[in-house]
């Protein structure tokens, strides 16, 4: 079997696709003004929150599982990645397929857009709808790449860019902003790729699971819109 | 338990309680977004993580999920598109309803957009692409 050794990447990436899928399908009733209600389309309390869980951690794995693939193929595969080579790469891998499907996005959506040529050319690199999380992944990829050149030890880096998250409000343009909060779960998978074998040792034991599902149990909790709304709605 | 009893404290009087008025209390209440999503999504990647790990340490991947996985990057990109062709340009939430729109909107998004994603695959500069 090809990539054998990243056997849970797999799970993963089908895992989340669904997850995507979900939380853009009922993503209209969250009230978000991307996604206004269809004509005669009434507000459904119960899909709102079943769009905020698919949500609540799926952007960040999809990020966390680039940072695990690089660092396989970083310190796994031992694959020398020159800058230029990765710069190459990843402007034909990410870049490319965000402009091209971000022109035909808006040809097919929002043809006025083409009248205002300096913004959309600047809206086709930062991403067009979806496609912004294309150029962010790509910043992530550089930034790593520099990382994984600092010989500081892995906590301390993953603690420096939990720090970097906290604060990655402050408006930088291209999705650097976007990317700097994401690149604490890039570093992640990263860390967790080296440390395969003592979290495989760690997923067998059940109170582990029952701390960190319980983390996610209190997302829930916070994400669903009241009571009322959540038992009654139908 | 902790942080479930902390979070709620957090989330029922702390927030409520700031004028938003003012820029810094802004900086700290987006900060302070920004760390809870940085907790629950840590949370919530390592319980996968590990909830997949030790399934996979007990049996591997399935190999239809091994050739489905390769269609994830189509599926990401292509199915945005046939949802907003299905909810803002066809008359399907009319038929389908308030209810049952965003299971048909799934279905269909998902089917479309990997067949789209399969068939751009079918040739070398399909799969640079995606």
């Amino acid at each position: 079997m090809k990539n054998s050794g990243l056997q849970e990447v797999y799970y993963f990436r089908v895992l989340l696709v669904i997850s995507l899928v979900t939380m853009h399908s009922f993503n209209m009733f969250t009230g978000s003004p991307s996604w206004p209600l269809p004509e005669g389309i009434q507000p459904v309390p119960a899909y709102n929150w079943i769009s905020k869980v698919a949500y609540s951690f799926m952007l960040e794995s999809f990020v966390f599982i680039s940072g695990y693939i690089f660092s396989y193929q970083l310190y796994g595969k031992r694959k020398e990645i020159h800058l230029k080579g990765l710069v190459k790469g990843k402007l034909q891998r990410l870049i490319m397929p965000c402009i091209l499907f971000g022109v035909l996005y808006l040809l097919c959506f929002d043809r006025e857009a083409f009248d205002h040529l300096p913004q959309t050319l600047y809206d086709l690199l930062c991403g067009v709808a979806h496609l912004w999380f294309l150029p962010m992944l790509f910043w992530c990829f550089l930034m790593a790449f520099f990382i994984s050149k600092w010989k500081e030890p892995c906590l301390s880096i993953l603690a420096i860019l939990f720090f970097i998250s906290i604060f990655s409000f402050l408006p930088l343009p291209l999705q650097l902003s976007n990317s700097l909060f994401f690149l604490f779960f890039f570093y992640l998978g990263m860390y967790c790729w080296k440390k395969k074998d003592a979290l495989i040792e760690l997923s067998h034991k059940p109170v582990v699971f029952l701390a960190l599902w319980g983390g996610v149990f209190d997302f829930v909790h916070m994400s669903y819109p009241s009571k009322r709304t959540l038992f009654f709605c139908f | 338990m902790i942080s479930f009893i902390c979070l709620t404290l957090v989330k029922e009087h702390y927030f409520s309680a700031f004028d938003t008025s003012s820029l810094a209390i802004k900086g700290i209440m987006i900060a302070s977004g920004n760390l809870f999503r940085l907790v629950y999504a840590s949370f919530g990647v390592l319980a996968s993580y590990l909830t997949i790990i030790c399934i996979i340490s007990h049996r591997g991947a399935p190999s239809w999920m091994v050739r489905f996985s390769s269609l994830t990057m189509g599926i990401y990109v292509f199915h945005q598109f046939v949802l907003v062709y299905l909810y803002y340009h066809t008359g399907l939430p009319s038929i389908a309803g308030s209810y049952l729109l965003p299971i048909w909107g799934f279905v269909i998004s998902f089917v479309v957009s990997s067949v789209l994603s399969y068939v751009i695959r079918l040739n070398k500069f399909g799969r640079q692409l995606i």
